[in-house]
């Protein structure tokens, strides 16, 4: 095959050339340990380098707002422990006060360390965060959510919305939970319904001994329990007005059932007497502390007034009581909450490593690869070069 | 004797034109388009001497150049196509290299990143600087890159420009070379004047590398020139003049275009091969859409979000407003028009805005708009506004048949893009609304938090009761009017929101909805916001914002990719092409070399020749002398 001399130049420097682009691709590949100078190099992978950059970028991102709903978790827990534990004292201080061994002034003595209790109480539900934010006012974090009005009542003044972060693509977790769910809205009596002494009894009967018995047999009506005679009572429906036990014969501490509960009278009621049996209510911690103290510090200067703080203490036992399971169960569900969180931080570590590992693959250069690519076409390009000076210093008028 | 020496002095005249030729091919070796030459010899007619015919010598028939006029064409068409792929490939990278460089995904990350802190600490004002910072980023990162898009796309049009006035000066150049050939010709009775063959020959070469061409020879032997579909540029001497003309509907579009009789007439899409369809094509499948779809992203993000800060509380207690300025859809309409059209981009259809420009003309009676990616049409029939593929047309002066206009609905959105909250309390990352349980609620029912429909409802913050009735199976609102069924769970939508309770209320339980007042801390519009980021919202509800930018760079990527490998294959067939016509008509120097030898040779016999007869006469003198 004929050739021209400026084809067969062209040819081999062609080569040359072509060889110094390779060589200049791996080096490159080598420097910077990517495969990818741009999105040429590899369309799918380089858009799938950016989908999942963007992602770990957002999981990072997540595992941060994880870490601070676990510090504000903590708070609320930490916040929560302590109310636990000054309620637990109180409810001490009601079982010492119902002794009937005490005077009026131990039992003032006791209802003084139950005030101080009672603002420690008020100041820890106006707990502030690192931010500054009182963590159980809602989202009105700048409000201080438990103020004392002028009647002496604890009135919560934030709002019941919680903030959510979220921890996921698609999870989101509360931080906690409002002082109105914590500390307001608590069930009084026993969850259920709540037995009262009308204010204007005289005798000294008082209810004992709630049950509730049959659940499904339960209607949450207003009954009265009147004592129209000696030793006789009526039970009246007083939501609608239907007398549901007529002239009952009274036995202290004999259980009177209707409406799916039981209850008990002791004590001598007093003709006229009568005795409540509502559904339970919301009614605060505070205000449970509150009627306490008013209980202890009650001057029980006859039988009458001595049975009726005796039933108000028993009230009030019972109350608290409602008020540590609401404690208990919304610090365990703190707990619950920061479980989650930890399982949840775990499976954005496993999706962080995940996707590192597939971005790696589409974007990392092979480092054994690169190099021994390097060195083959380096090689190559040696040998070229030669060739080139060889084959270019031949020419017939060398020997002419 | 005398004969001896005209034989000699005929062979020493044809040995001396071969050496001259093969110094000529010597000389030209590295001269571009030379084709090697080569003197044919002939012998002269004999004389016939009665016992025979007696030899007279040699002659010079013709000096020809080798080579053939396919492998020519050949070279030319490869020529062209490459220079197409090169054109096209070298701007792609551009492109490719500009969305490749990781500086707009990170300024996403970071807005998406902020808003997140925001939603963390919404009482914070740091972290609501911070982002209103990130939202500022992203904006610029919009607007640059549109910037560097538009001003490749001016490049694109200087280049143009630069091309087609290289080809007139070509065309010029070829017009005269056509004249002298003609002439020459003329002068040597038709014998080839081959050094000004291939001068034309790298003219039309180069001509090619710059536009499709079509070369027909004629008798006289000049060659007419037609590019793209037929458009005679040069006939003879004389040539057509091309223009660099700005596009009828679009000024900002530079075209080719071919001046005929005063009128000039586009031939830009007739191109198909050359550097000028290379950067046509470019600019069409690669630096339009690329725009478009940054435009189309910048649209739909700051419509969005717009429209859920819309529905945000500021911590002033104001609503939100608009987050994100944004450019509008662009329509050019023609000089020749009668009625007028607005076009905007359509917030509630943000999912259905493609990539594409649009055409839209009217034809007397309908409108018909075509859509120039796909080529699909549609006839737009009545007065309007017409909503379509994302775009509200609204019709103004009533329109007459012929009418033209051109749509770019994203084109120029991201270039004003830009962030027009500057307050950072002004930020509306709080609900509007909040919802709650009285106190003295009996039962466990629960109200969810109500989500907003309609921000501009007057009544939206207005404090709102749902109080279950006796038998708790109905409700009422405010105390007043039907009694309304109740289900659990299901959405009870008023006053622009949206509620739902769920458990058993009992007769007498209250729910109330009103104004999220001294809501510094929620973040209930944040987290909507940021659920923004996952939300399949582009392209029929495909993608989302970050899939919508990685499908752009993965198509840029693919597109160079091809062209990157079309330009490899393509230069190999050219240089193929080259090696092919050089075969043949290339200069090789062992080649000149050993014919210097043998013509040297045939040289010095001629002299001896020449000698041979002097020194027969010589001869004879003496012998006459003696």
């Amino acid at each position: 095959m004929r050739t021209s001399t400026p084809l067969q130049f062209n040819r081999a420097l062609n080569g040359v050339l072509s060889l110094q682009g390779q060589v200049q691709k791996y080096q490159l590949q080598v420097s910077s340990g990517k495969r990818l100078a741009s999105a040429a190099d590899d369309p799918v992978a380089a858009a799938q380098i950016l989908n999942i950059s963007e992602r770990l970028s957002a999981v990072e991102q997540f595992n941060r707002n994880a870490n601070l709903v676990d510090l504000r978790l903590a708070d609320q827990e930490s916040a929560l422990t302590s109310a636990t534990t000054l309620v637990q004292r109180t409810r001490e201080l009601i079982l010492q006060g119902k002794s009937r061994s005490l005077s009026t002034d131990d039992r003032r003595f006791l209802a003084a360390e139950m005030r101080q209790r009672l603002e420690e109480l008020v100041s820890l539900g106006n707990t502030r965060n690192a931010s500054g934010e009182h963590i159980f006012a809602g989202t009105a974090v700048d409000t201080v959510p438990f103020t004392v009005n002028a009647a002496g009542d604890v009135v919560f003044n934030g709002n019941e919305n919680v903030r959510q972060l979220s921890i996921s693509e698609n999870r989101r977790l509360s931080e906690g939970f409002s002082g109105v769910d914590v500390f307001m809205g608590v069930r009084n009596g026993n969850g259920i319904f709540v037995m009262d002494v009308a204010p204007a009894n005289t005798g000294t009967g008082r209810l004992i001994n709630d049950a509730l018995n049959n659940a499904a047999g339960y209607v949450p009506d207003d009954f009265r329990i009147v004592f129209t005679a000696v030793n006789t009572f009526d039970v009246i429906n007083d939501t609608s007005g239907a007398t549901v036990l007529s002239a009952q014969a009274y036995s202290p501490g004999a259980a009177i059932s209707f409406n799916g509960l039981s209850v008990a009278v002791t004590g001598t009621p007093a003709i006229g007497d009568a005795f409540t049996v509502n559904p339970s209510e919301n009614q605060s911690v505070f205000t449970t502390l509150k009627n306490v103290i008013a209980a202890m510090e009650l001057d029980a200067t006859s039988p009458a007034l001595s049975a009726r703080q005796t039933f108000a203490l028993d009230r009030g036992l019972a109350d608290i009581d409602q008020a540590l399971s609401k404690l208990i169960s919304t610090r365990a569900t703190v707990g619950a909450r920061a479980n989650t969180l930890e399982s949840q931080l775990k499976t954005n570590e496993d999706l962080t490593l995940q996707l590192k590992t597939v971005r790696s693959a589409l974007e990392d250069a092979d480092p054994v690869e690169a190099i021994s690519e390097l060195a083959r076409h380096s090689q190559i390009l040696e040998a070229a070069q030669q060739a080139f000076v060889r084959v270019q210093g031949l020419s017939l008028f060398n020997y002419l | 004797m005398s004969e001896m020496f005209s034989i000699g002095m005929s062979a020493l005249l044809a040995n001396q034109k071969l050496l001259a030729t093969a110094g000529h091919n010597i000389a030209n070796v590295n001269t571009e388009g030379f084709s090697r030459q080569r003197v044919t010899l002939t012998e002269r007619p004999p004389q016939f001497i009665g016992s025979g015919f007696s030899g007279k010598g040699v002659d010079i028939a013709a000096i020809n150049r080798m080579g053939s006029e396919f492998l020519t064409t050949n070279v030319r068409q490869n020529a062209a196509g490459e220079a197409r792929a090169a054109a096209y490939s070298n701007l792609s990278q551009q492109v490719d290299t500009l969305l490749s460089d990781g500086t707009f995904t990170p300024a996403m990350e970071r807005f998406f990143n902020s808003l997140q802190d925001v939603n963390n600490d919404p009482s914070s004002t740091p972290a609501r600087l911070v982002f209103m910072n990130a939202a500022e980023t992203l904006s610029d990162r919009f607007q640059d890159l549109e910037g560097r898009l538009s001003t490749m796309a001016r490049n694109v049009n200087q280049d143009i420009a630069a091309k087609v006035g290289k080809l007139n000066s070509l065309s010029q150049a070829l017009g005269k070379l056509n004249r002298d050939i003609v002439q020459a010709m003329g002068l040597a009775q038709g014998a080839p004047p081959n050094d000004l063959l291939d001068q034309r020959d790298v003219l039309l070469k180069e001509m090619s590398r710059l536009a499709n061409l079509n070369v027909t020879p004629q008798f006289d032997g000049s060659v007419n020139v037609f590019i793209g579909n037929g458009q005679l540029i040069v006939a003879g001497a004389e040539y057509v003049e091309l223009a660099a003309t700005p596009n009828r509907l679009d000024g900002a579009r530079t075209e080719v275009s071919v001046r005929k009789g005063g009128v000039l007439s586009e031939i830009s899409s007739a191109l198909v091969s050359g550097e000028l369809a290379g950067i046509l094509e470019f600019r069409d499948q690669i630096l339009d859409p690329a725009r478009n779809s940054i435009g189309r992203l910048s649209a739909v993000m700051a419509e969005t979000y717009n429209a859920q800060h819309n529905a945000g509380l500021d911590v002033r207690g104001a609503m939100g407003g608009d987050l994100f300025a944004h450019g509008e859809a662009v329509v050019n309409r023609a000089a020749t028009n009668t009625g007028t059209v607005t076009v905007t981009i359509d917030p509630a259809s943000l999912q259905n805005l493609t990539i594409s420009d649009y055409r839209l003309t009217h034809d007397g009676t309908d409108f018909s708009l075509e859509r120039l990616d796909t080529g699909s049409v549609q006839t737009l029939t009545g007065a309007g506004p017409f909503n379509v593929d994302g775009m509200t047309i609204t019709v103004g002066t009533a329109p007459a048949n012929g009418d033209a206009y051109l749509i770019q609905p994203t084109k120029y959105v991201a270039r004003d893009m830009a962030l027009t909250v500057n307050d950072p309390l002004r930020l509306a990352f709080a609900s509007p609304v909040k919802s709650s349980g009285a106190l003295a609620n009996l039962s466990d029912a629960k109200i969810a938090a109500p989500s907003v429909l309609d921000p501009a409802n007057a009544a939206l913050q207005t404090t709102t009761q749902l109080a279950f009735n006796n038998p708790p199976t109905t409700y009422q609102i405010n105390g007043a009017g039907p009694l309304i069924p109740f289900t659990s769970g299901t959405n009870i939508d008023l006053n622009g929101w949206r509620v739902q309770i769920t458990g058993t209320p009992v007769a007498g339980d209250t729910f109330t909805v009103q104004a999220n007042a001294n809501g510094r801390g929620d973040n209930a519009n944040g987290l909507l916001m940021f659920g923004l980021r996952s939300t399949e919202i582009m392209d029929s509800n495909t993608a989302t914002y970050q899939d919508s930018y990685s499908q752009l760079l993965g198509q840029v990527g693919a597109r160079t990719q091809q062209a990157q490998i079309s330009r490899n294959a393509l230069q190999v067939q050219l240089e193929n092409a080259e090696a092919a016509r050089d075969e043949i008509a290339g200069v090789n120097l062992d080649e000149e070399a050993a014919n210097l030898v043998r013509y040297q040779q045939s040289y010095q016999g001629a002299a001896q020749v020449i000698a041979t007869a002097d020194a027969m006469f010589e001869a004879l003198i003496a012998a006459m002398r003696s």
